[in-house]
């Protein structure tokens, strides 16, 4: 009574059921749900973005002062206070929300591709390539941050664009190592290896097929980057290298709510948990993303 | 007599360890991982060739040789009669035409990011085997021919099981149309039932197509199954060589022996061999003077401090020991 | 030669050494079923393996014996060790069990170890977390167990980092923590799959010698057949979270009952493909979360019926030893207990 064994199924994986992949021990992978940090910290986001292109239009302008109402606390006619020159403080905060987010995104973005780049260049290369950039990773990371930005923005003159161009200088190293670190890692999966024998030139196996693996680290480590540039460029506002007066950036405004902390600490107040909540919001996303991201194991 | 696929000719590689710089200093030479030496071997067409050995015998590097992706230090390998060491440009083209590979790890050989169509879409268009028009259809047909559906090429790899991802990187081997196929351990990952099926594969490819193969593999049964011929490496010396059915059958070398009597056979009934093999293979940077596998080899003498010759049995089959005859006479394990 | 056959040399009436019953194993996010019903005895100085292919439940089972499963995992059903019904026991009473009564070895030595820490103190750290040896008598058996594995020069390797050794010295010491405080009972993941062949032979040939002398049972999980033949005096075939056939190893091989045993053998090459061509069994295993209802092997199976789709075929005794579950055995005579 033997089995009668089929002959071979042309499709066998045909019979499969669903077609979803296996579930390893720790339980079925099936559609992946987008994490719930990720799209709070989206929202809070939009909300924001929102927030900063809508509230000047339907604001007064941050810049009228009006003594006849300086220093007065919360009220109804001014929901945050007004500070020393009368100005409200609702107001300033709300304009200086677009400049805030912009310089999240000014002082990550320059520092993100030019340190992916050369971290990419660099892993996958190696040679002369890599040594010298990691030689100025070195030098560059041999000072303190803020100490560096600081002189640079000295030499260069206050104010923002200055303040750009100094983090960018010194930011892109962490970028560069993180790329590089993810390159050499990707570089010796066969799946590179792969593409070089099907004879795909290196600029295409770099772009197709080694950037898309190994940006999604740096993309993680910049939304939390973002949170330090925020921070950054409000303590250069404070002490008056960044924005300048009379913007409204966060940062000039605890600065002028400083001499009146005692008397009116709403000034400086508001502005510093403004500061905190787009930081939150900013760190929701990135986590969101870093679990979105993560790399699929089998 | 015609030209073989591809010719291993006195194939040598080495790797130079890093040294510390008081070392270099000092002028001490760097030490050297002798990966593959002196291998010589030749595939014809439509000829399967087996490649056995385990970790650390060089028969990964002697793969990545004969596709072109290193340079030999000594030897010359020719690719449908040209010396591949001489390509550029061109040249190397033709040869990434020519000859393509098949990986051991399903998880590790697909772009995550990419799906499935793109993936073997991406050498059909580039090397334009097919007018641009027609890259989809063919890869539908390339799925369809390893036993894949048209669904497939929406897919991305995590969404697949081991042996399907090993399909897939097959048909995005066979896209550009080879006339070599170099299988690294291609099985080796798989389940057995799935084995079975990607051998059969194989196999049906390598006659459908007239592709010649370099299938390497520690497992001798897989081999066995596919392979014309079949050659054995212990730390980068081809030690046997032979047709399949002879060398398993009648293996002349120690090493050989040593390797069929290790395996566990499917059969509570089967002997096991009496005197297994002891100790570990030493490192491939101080591969021993002489015969390789002289410091655990049951059978050395004093004579193997020198190397040793290649002592033909006609029919293609050949041992590396001086003591193959008698070796070769115990008949099968 | 005998290789653990049932009792050797102790009375039929010794209880069981391990009992699994009804074991099972779910996942809690949706009650998927990765392991089910699995039962089987082992007695003392026996050497019993599991054979099977990627998500049969294989590896998932013996955790679950020792309580290793992975978070998001529960697991039901009894497992009495020595009289002692530790399915449900606590953290505590497993963690005292782990290393002194039960052993374990797994498939990859490299992750196994702790990379940072000395192998010497490693395991030494076993016998200080078990036992009561003061320092000097804790170094004299971390040197004896080393030498029991096999390990050369024992004295000079303790003090070496893992990424020193070679894979197989390395599975000897993992095999030397698991042997540390002489468990009574040993299992084994996979413990040569990461190995070159000639390696595996030596470290199976170790753990069959280690069994006969220290009278230590084996549970082996393994996906190659040889090794099973190699090693196992009986040996439970899974597919699909269930055990469909388990056999005396000499019976298994030579005259299968279930389908999926004799399908699984016919997949292993044995020769030239002109002389054996091989007929592989088609599809894949159902994925956990959508098992067809009835015997799981079913769509596979090409004696299935529609019995076969409707329930799942209960466990079959059989006199000689084992059992199966199954609709169409492939027996000439299937004789069953009552």
């Amino acid at each position: 009574m033997s089995a009668t064994t089929p002959a071979e199924v042309k499709r066998p994986e045909a019979m499969e059921a669903g077609g979803t992949s296996i579930p390893s021990a720790d339980g079925a992978i099936g559609r992946r749900k987008l994490p719930r940090n990720l799209v709070i910290g989206a929202w809070l986001l939009i909300a924001w973005m929102a927030l900063a292109v809508a509230g000047p239009l339907l604001l007064g302008s941050p810049t009228t002062m009006d003594l006849l109402h300086s220093l007065r606390p919360p009220s109804l006619a001014f929901p945050f206070g007004t500070d020393n020159l009368g100005r409200g403080v609702l107001t300033r905060v709300i304009w200086g929300a677009h400049l805030d987010l912009e310089i999240g995104f000014f002082t990550v973005a320059p520092a993100f591709f030019i340190g992916s780049t050369l971290g990419l260049l660099a892993g996958y290369f190696g040679g002369v390539i890599e040594t010298v950039v990691m030689r100025l990773v070195d030098i560059a990371v041999a000072f303190p941050f803020l100490v560096i930005v600081i002189a640079i923005v000295a030499v260069l003159g206050p104010g923002l664009g200055n303040m750009y161009i100094a983090v960018a200088m010194v930011g892109w190293v962490s970028y560069a190592r993180i790329t590089r670190a993810e390159t050499l890692l990707a570089k010796r999966l066969e799946y590179a290896e792969a593409a070089r024998l099907l004879g795909l030139p290196d600029r295409r196996v770099l772009l197709r097929h080694l950037l898309p693996n190994v940006i999604p680290q740096a993309v993680i480590y910049a939304s939390s980057d973002v949170i330090l540039g925020i921070f950054l460029g409000s303590s250069l506002g404070f002490l008056g290298l960044g924005a300048q007066p009379p913007s409204p950036e966060w940062g000039l405004i605890i600065a002028d709510g400083y001499s009146f902390v005692d008397r009116a600490p709403w000034i400086s107040a508001f502005p510093g948990l403004a500061i905190v909540l787009l930081a939150i919001s900013f760190s929701l996303f990135g986590d969101g993303l870093a679990d979105l991201l993560r790399p699929e194991t089998r | 007599m015609p030209e073989p696929v591809l010719e291993i000719d006195g194939v040598s590689k080495h790797f130079a360890l890093r040294r510390a710089p008081l070392a270099a200093l000092a002028g001490k030479p760097r030490r050297r991982v002798q990966a593959v030496a002196d291998v010589e071997f030749a595939i014809g067409t439509r000829e399967c060739f087996g490649l056995v050995g385990e970790s650390g015998c060089g028969k990964s590097t002697l793969a990545r040789l004969a596709l072109g992706l290193l340079r030999p230090d000594a030897g010359h390998i020719r690719f449908q009669g040209e010396d591949i060491g001489a390509l550029s440009g061109h040249g190397l083209r033709a040869l990434r035409r020519g000859a393509q590979m098949v990986f051991q790890d399903p998880y590790a050989s697909l772009n995550p990011r990419m799906t499935v169509g793109a993936a073997i879409a991406e050498p059909l268009a580039w090397h334009k085997v097919v007018p641009p028009a027609d890259v989809k259809a063919e890869t539908r047909r390339l799925l369809s021919e390893v036993g894949l559906g048209p669904e497939t090429a929406s897919r991305y790899p995590r969404e697949l099981s081991g042996g399907q991802r090993q399909r897939v990187g097959i048909a995005r081997s066979l896209a550009v149309r080879p006339a070599l196929l170099v299988a690294d351990e291609a099985v080796s990952a798989l389940d057995v039932s799935v084995r079975a099926q990607v051998l059969n594969l194989l196999a049906d490819l390598g006659e459908r197509r007239g592709l010649s193969m370099l299938f390497i593999s520690h497992d001798l049964g897989v081999i066995a199954y596919l392979c014309a011929r079949v050659g054995v490496m212990y730390l980068g010396h081809l030690v046997e060589s032979g047709p399949v059915a002879e060398v398993f059958r009648a293996p002349a070398h120690p090493y050989t022996r040593a390797l069929i009597g290790a395996i566990p056979k499917p059969d509570p009934a089967a002997p096991h061999p009496a005197r297994p093999l002891e100790g570990e293979p030493p490192s491939a940077a101080a591969v021993p003077e002489g015969c390789p596998f002289r410091t655990r080899c049951p059978s050395a003498r004093s004579i193997c401090m020198t190397m040793p010759p290649r002592i033909d049995f006609g029919a293609g089959h050949w041992a590396a020991c001086h003591f193959a005859t008698e070796i070769r006479n115990q008949g099968a394990i | 030669m005998t290789k653990g056959g049932a009792m050797d040399d102790e009375a039929v009436s010794d209880p069981p050494l391990l009992a699994l019953e009804g074991v099972g194993v779910s996942l809690t996010a949706n009650g998927a079923r990765l392991v089910e019903d699995v039962s089987f005895t082992l007695g003392s100085g026996e050497s019993f393996g599991i054979v099977g292919e990627s998500g049969s439940g294989k590896s998932t089972t013996i955790r679950a014996i020792i309580g290793l499963l992975p978070d998001g995992l529960r697991a039901t059903g009894q497992v009495v060790f020595s009289g002692e019904n530790i399915a449900g026991a606590s953290e505590a009473r497993l963690a005292r069990l782990r290393g002194a009564g039960i052993g374990m070895v797994f498939q990859d030595p490299l992750s196994a170890l702790n990379p940072v820490m000395l192998v010497g103190r490693q395991i030494a750290e076993a016998l200080r977390w078990h036992g009561r040896l003061d320092p000097a008598a804790r170094r004299r058996r971390m040197i004896e167990v080393m030498r029991l594995v096999g390990l050369p020069e024992p004295e000079r390797l303790a003090s070496s980092y893992p990424h020193e050794l070679s894979g197989g010295q390395r599975q000897r010491v993992a095999l030397a923590i698991a042997l540390a405080c002489a468990p009574r009972l040993l299992l084994a993941d996979e413990p040569t799959t990461a190995l070159d062949v000639t390696i595996q032979d030596q470290i199976l040939r170790l753990l069959d010698e280690l069994r006969r002398s220290l009278g230590m049972a084996l549970v082996l999980v393994t996906h190659d057949l040889g090794v099973i033949a190699r090693v196992c005096a009986r040996v439970a075939v899974m597919y699909a979270g269930r055990i469909v056939e388990e056999a005396p190893v000499a019976r298994l091989f030579a005259a299968p009952a279930h389908p999926y045993t004799r399908m699984l053998l016919d997949s292993i090459p044995q020769g030239p493909r002109a002389c054996h061509p091989l007929a592989p069994i088609p599809g894949r295993p159902p994925d956990p979360a959508h098992r067809p209802r009835g015997c799981g092997f079913a769509p596979r199976c090409p004696l299935a019926s529609v019995a076969c789709t409707e329930r799942t075929p209960p466990w079959r005794v059989l006199a000689a030893g084992g059992g199966f579950a199954c609709f169409h055995p492939l027996l000439a005579e299937a004789t069953t207990h009552a």
